[in-house]
């Protein structure tokens, strides 16, 4: 069943780029192999075995024996912590690192099985800090956020 | 210079303290993220691209490679005292090295391991230093028919040595290619695949993308499959073999460093396949192969001696020609790049210093991972103990600010992000291969620009890279390679000839 999904989630985005490559424009006047055919040539080659994927998830006995795809606990989890980091993403210009680390550790950290409160609290905080200041040491510009973000992280980090 | 001259001068280079400082650094992480299930070598190597900035050229490929070195050695102590692989590559050594420590030999077994991987490593460290430069030199007659053609060579391996499904490792292969066409086409400017943002009219960033893939990707498949720790390593140590028992088994060693080599030669196959390969041909060539399985030496030493030779052995490639033999060496090559230099066989001439500083580091790096080996197995106990719930947050924290810090740049963090997304669902979930798709993206834009360099020149693909003595000859051979599963079939249908017996699993 896995096969047969990302055989057709790779042949529609084959078919979808394929349409795309038409708009591919070059400025000027191309010489020999234009930008657009090396994209086409790849695209016809994804389409071709993304249908063998798709042809042979129906073949044999593996397809016959095969359960029907059922989401688990561990998928749920799995769709928490890349929302998580996701959010992490988008929260680091506007929250900062300082802040934004620290929770989203904190939480995945849960997420993944830690359950006492106390390491909870300080292994997150603890590492926000610490790799803070170094990274700012070693000259990364970390975010430091926006309004009382912004005056906390300098406070604990420096500028 | 001559080959002598060229040693001294990259012996003295790698001795000088900071680079030696950073192949202890990197031999130490090495062997520890080997050791920890769920952290790779690749993706330390990965998100160690940013840092890498930061420091001069030389310095940071010591590093790396020593990472890379101890990290192929570090996962067969959890393989040998836990049954886990720490690695991908040391998922063979679990086959008797497990056994071995449960009749109470692991700490000869962890002995052995160290001594062999070393001796494999020091093999290929010195086919990479005889052979790079003749390599080199034959490369330097190539031209962009001939780059295209030993490119496409390197792919058609990657999709059928050792590959779950060819189809898969294909697909992925492609999907690589099709990322390294994102943004400015460098030959006419024209812009692709950017759907109106300008994020993507650059190339996608191949730090972001790497951390993405390797770190990210591992993470979300470590959420998945939740272990607490391991626990149980105390009293464990490395007690390293007598000369006399090493000698007793030359045979192995000497035949699984040559496949480990040949393995690490061949694009992007790397130490994984190696060691399958190496302990099958033990297992077939040993006047006792029933006994395999159940705790024989030569089951460690095969698989040990072969995946630190397939280490030096993927260096070759990638130094002589620009590319790599497997996903850690695809990594370093980036590191290369952005470093503004291009590895092939003008680096031997315009930087004979850092080719032969990073040659001669690798043959340090194989003696300190095993003395490292002997002192560390201890004090290792203390760190396997930290569970996956803290340390797969910490990592996800460097993949944001490893991303983050190469540009300053947001962009670089959805990148990671979506690519870690799209890495997992391809590849833990529906079982497509990271090392092909990493080995295409880092490739892509070689591959493509030599390919309409070598059609510009004579017109088209016939006359232009087909007609071509060598060009020609390596096409032949890539299409032939990618249909010889096919061809076997075919033949055994002609033969009557039994279905092969799939030895293990083989994941890149």
């Amino acid at each position: 069943m896995r096969d047969r999904i990302s055989g057709v989630v790779l042949l529609a985005v084959a078919v979808f780029l394929y349409t795309q490559t038409f708009d591919i424009r070059t400025p000027g006047r191309a010489r020999g192999v234009g930008p657009e055919v090396w994209p086409q040539m790849l695209l016809i080659a994804l389409a071709a075995l993304s249908v063998w994927i798709i042809v042979n998830s129906f073949r044999g006995q593996k397809a016959k024996n095969e359960p029907p795809l059922k989401l688990s606990a561990d998928d749920l989890r799995v769709g928490i912590a890349i929302l998580l980091s996701l959010l992490y993403a988008f929260t680091l210009e506007s929250v900062g690192y300082l802040v934004s680390t620290a929770i989203i550790v904190a939480c995945l950290a849960a997420l993944m099985g830690q359950t006492n409160r106390v390491t909870l609290v300080a292994v997150p905080v603890a590492l926000s800090v610490v790799s803070g200041m170094l990274f700012l040491r070693m000259g990364v510009l970390l975010p430091h956020g926006e309004g009382i973000f912004r005056s906390l992280s300098v406070m604990v980090l420096g500028g | 210079m001559d080959l002598t001259s060229n040693i001294s001068l990259g012996l003295a280079t790698s001795l000088q303290p900071l680079n030696l400082l950073m192949l202890l650094a990197g031999t130490v992480v090495g062997i520890l993220v080997g050791a920890l299930p769920g952290i790779s070598g690749p993706m330390v190597i990965a998100l160690f691209i940013p840092l890498s900035y930061t420091l001069d050229i030389i310095p940071a490929l010591m590093f790396m490679t020593a990472v890379y070195c101890g990290s192929v050695y570090g996962g067969s102590i959890t393989a040998i005292l836990f049954k886990i692989p720490g690695d991908p590559g040391n998922a063979a050594t679990c086959f008797d090295g497990y056994p071995m420590a449960r009749k109470g030999l692991g700490s000869k077994a962890l002995g052995v391991s160290a001594a062999t991987a070393a001796i494999g490593g020091l093999f290929s460290s010195l086919v990479l230093l005889l052979l790079t430069p003749l390599l080199a030199n034959v490369a330097l007659q190539f031209g962009p028919a001939e780059y295209f053609a030993v490119t496409l060579l390197g792919m058609a391996a990657v999709t059928t040595l050792g590959a779950k499904s060819q189809a898969k490792a294909s697909i992925s292969c492609i999907v690589g290619l099709l990322l390294a066409t994102v943004g400015t086409d460098e030959v006419t400017g024209a812009v692709r695949f950017s759907f109106g943002s300008t994020y993507l009219n650059d190339p996608i960033p191949m730090t972001a993308a790497l951390i993405g893939l390797f770190a990210m990707a591992e993470v979300f498949d470590n959420v998945s499959g939740t272990s607490e720790g391991s626990a149980g390593l105390k009293g464990a140590q490395t007690i390293l073999p007598s000369l006399k028992e090493l000698w007793g088994l030359r045979g192995v060693i000497a035949k699984s460093s040559l496949i480990g080599t040949w393995i690490g030669i061949m694009p992007a196959t790397g130490a994984t396949v190696a060691t399958f390969l190496a302990y099958a041909e033990a297992v077939r060539s040993s006047k006792h192969p029933e006994k395999f399985g159940t705790g024989v030496i030569e089951g460690v030493v095969a698989p040990e001696a072969a995946g630190n030779a397939a280490v030096g052995g993927s260096y070759v490639p990638m130094l002589a020609l620009g590319i790599p033999g497997s996903a850690s060496a695809a990594i370093i090559l980036g590191a290369f790049t952005l470093h503004g230099l291009r590895p092939g066989p003008l680096l031997f001439q315009q930087q004979t210093k850092l080719a032969y500083a990073v040659i001669m580091g690798m043959f340090i790096a194989n003696l300190m991972f095993l003395v490292g080996g002997v002192l560390s197995t201890r004090y290792l106990a203390k760190v396997l103990e930290t569970p996956p719930s803290l340390l797969m947050p910490a990592v996800v924290m460097l993949c944001v600010v490893g991303s983050y810090g190469m540009n300053n740049s947001m962009a670089d963090v959805w990148f990671t992000m979506g690519l870690g997304v799209i890495g997992y669902l391809l590849i833990s979930k529906a079982g497509y291969s990271v090392g092909a798709l990493v080995l295409g993206f880092v490739l892509g834009g070689m591959m493509e620009s030599n390919f309409r360099r070598a059609i510009l020149m004579e017109g088209d693909f016939v006359s232009g890279i087909l007609l071509r003595p060598i060009s020609g000859t390596l096409v032949v051979l890539a299409v032939a390679l990618a249909l010889s599963p096919w061809l076997r079939q075919v033949w055994r249908r002609v033969t009557h000839a039994p279905e092969d017996v799939e030895v293990a699993p083989v994941e890149q």
